[in-house]
């Protein structure tokens, strides 16, 4: 009877465990489903899926850390930059990913122009002994520095380079050179450039260093002009064909003045959205490298 | 007894096939809880990635999640990822069907016609078959297939074992007064309509039954040839460019203009004759799938 008792009692119990294994699975096996989810092109599933894990109270704070990474990243590579730095943002400094999380984190926010937050995020990162970590530290910050324009900031962490990485060496050259590129870029006159179009047309343009559109606004007001000065010539001042022409000459005229003014703006802005596009790029490569 | 208790316990804690994971899904998915359903079904093909079957079965309850999510946009990429030349005629032709279905409701009609169309040479029941024949006029329809479209329903109804031959031909006489070539919409041609317009410009405009759009491309055209001849007359060269630089620009213009006239014209025509054709289809359908 006794005997009858405990098989029976055993039984249960390895029915009991059976299910209960059954009911959570693995973090591993759910990882996988999210690669599987990620490889299929199901974000949205994903983000689902690892919205539901990361509520799950029986995974403690290390494999919830795994999670916000893994989704971090995931989200990162399919640039979801607004997801993936709120996944990022959560994991916490006991995970091993935590520095990886905090410079990409530091990316994403670039790709909000929030470089006061990226800075903060990054600046406040225990490098220890860890030269590299350090230096790639210090490149980072100089670069969010260089994004906000803090030039003083910029020229007190460039002191600082020094890196034996030949990588991070090289984009520390690239920094500086795209920090002298902003600071020797210096907005042309708009008045030089109206003067400029108004003695030949599309000259301004070619001076604030569009050279096509010169070419181009040369052709359109030479071409009005010259077909005036026929109408002028052939049917006199008072005969409607050289009223409309001559009024559209003057509008492309002074619209090849105002252009011209406006061109030096739109250019110079163009310069510095390209420089600064060179510098989020450059935020990149060496973190990529440093935790490939 | 307590011994049968444990073997009973012991079978449902071990029960991790496919069925019962089917049978969680399928919960959620009553239960309305959509997105849940189709996290678990994604994970039952994930768990199966090795039996096209059952992925081709999870994905296809997906694509039911998805509709009742409003998202039927979604399900023709959710089940162009099955592999299909390993699936049985069934499963083939639900899946041809719902992304058919899918291509159909989006306006992609070209794709719901190429998704549609292996479907037919399938062997699958007659449920399958009568929904997809109908699916496949209503493609031809929107497509202005209308002979192809009734050559279809007709040859359904002669294989229908099912139904009397006195009803198939009623049938088959309904179909011809609703497929009647006489009503059919008389669709413009667009190389007609080019060449007219080339050889005398407005000319296309009229023919696709805009004669106002016809007047002003000729009006615009005939101006920028007179201003072009009296600049010559008065010696007024550069201008003569300028009016030949206009008059050019109107007369492509003039040209271009009636493929939009008739894409837009015989599109309203199709629609305008498939707005009747769908509802007496819809009528005709109902009365052959009860039987």
């Amino acid at each position: 009877m006794m005997l009858k008792f405990r098989i029976l009692f055993f039984l249960l119990f390895v029915s009991f465990v059976c299910k209960a294994q059954q009911d959570s699975i693995s973090l591993s096996k759910h990882i996988d489903f999210l690669i599987y989810l990620n490889d299929n092109g199901q974000l949205d599933d994903l983000n689902y899926q690892g919205d539901k894990l990361l509520l799950n109270k029986y995974y403690n704070n290390d494999q919830k850390d795994s999670l916000n990474f893994i989704l971090g990243m995931i989200n990162y590579r399919a640039s979801k930059h607004s997801q993936s730095l709120h996944y990022l943002k959560e994991v916490t400094d006991s995970s091993i990913f935590y520095y990886k999380s905090k410079f990409y984190s530091g990316i994403c926010q670039t790709e909000f122009h929030e470089y006061d937050s990226a800075f903060a995020t990054i600046a406040n990162l225990p490098t220890g002994d860890v030269e590299l970590l350090s230096q790639l530290k210090t490149y980072e910050l100089a670069a969010f520095s260089l994004l906000k324009r803090d030039y003083l900031g910029y020229d007190s962490l460039a002191l600082k380079f020094n890196s034996d990485d030949s990588l991070l060496h090289s984009e520390q050259i690239i920094l500086n050179d795209n920090q002298q590129k902003l600071r020797n870029l210096k907005r042309r006159s708009p008045l030089v450039a109206g003067t400029l179009s108004a003695i030949i047309p599309g000259l301004g343009l070619a001076y604030s260093g569009n050279n096509g559109q010169a070419l181009a606004a040369f052709i359109r007001v030479a071409a009005l002009g010259a077909l005036t000065i026929e109408d002028y010539i052939k049917l006199g001042p008072e005969n409607p064909q050289f009223i409309i022409f001559g009024s559209l000459f003057s509008f492309f005229y002074i619209g090849n003045i105002w252009g011209s003014a406006l061109s030096v703006k739109i250019r110079y802005d163009e310069k510095i959205k390209e420089i600064d596009h060179n510098v989020m790029v450059g935020l990149r490569i060496p973190i990529d490298h440093f935790f490939r | 007894m307590s011994w049968w208790v444990c073997g009973f316990l012991l079978i449902i804690s071990l029960d991790k096939s496919s069925a019962s994971s089917f049978r969680e899904a399928d919960s959620l998915f009553s239960a309305g809880l959509y997105h849940d359903a189709q996290i678990a079904y994604e994970f039952i093909a994930f768990e199966n990635q090795d039996n096209e079957l059952i992925i081709a079965n999870a994905l296809l309850k997906k694509a039911n999640c998805l509709k009742a999510e409003n998202h039927s946009d979604k399900v023709f990429q959710t089940l162009s990822r099955c592999k299909i030349d390993k699936l049985d005629d069934s499963l083939k032709a639900n899946i041809y069907f719902e992304q058919s279905l899918s291509a159909f409701n989006a306006g992609n009609f070209n794709i719901a016609r190429k998704t549609i169309e292996p479907l037919l040479s399938l062997n699958t029941n007659r449920e399958m078959d009568l929904a997809s024949v109908f699916l496949c006029s209503l493609i031809l329809d929107e497509l202005g297939e209308w002979a192809i479209s009734k050559n279809n329903l007709i040859s359904y109804l002669n294989r229908d074992t099912t139904i009397s031959q006195s009803l198939k031909d009623s049938l088959k006489n309904n179909i011809s007064l609703i497929y009647n070539p006489d009503l059919y919409p008389r669709l413009k041609k667009i190389k007609k309509a080019r060449l007219l317009s080339m050889i005398l410009p407005g000319s296309g405009q009229l023919y696709s039954g805009k004669p106002w759009k016809g007047v002003v491309a000729f009006g615009l055209v005939a101006l920028s040839g007179a201003y072009v001849y009296y600049d010559i007359v008065s010696e007024l060269y550069l201008a003569a460019a300028v009016g030949f630089y206009l008059g050019e620009t109107f007369y492509v213009g003039n040209v271009n203009q009636v493929n939009a006239i008739i894409i837009k014209r015989n599109q309203h025509k199709i629609d305008h004759f498939n707005v009747v054709n769908k509802s007496e289809l819809s009528q005709f359908y109902k009365k052959i799938s009860h039987l």
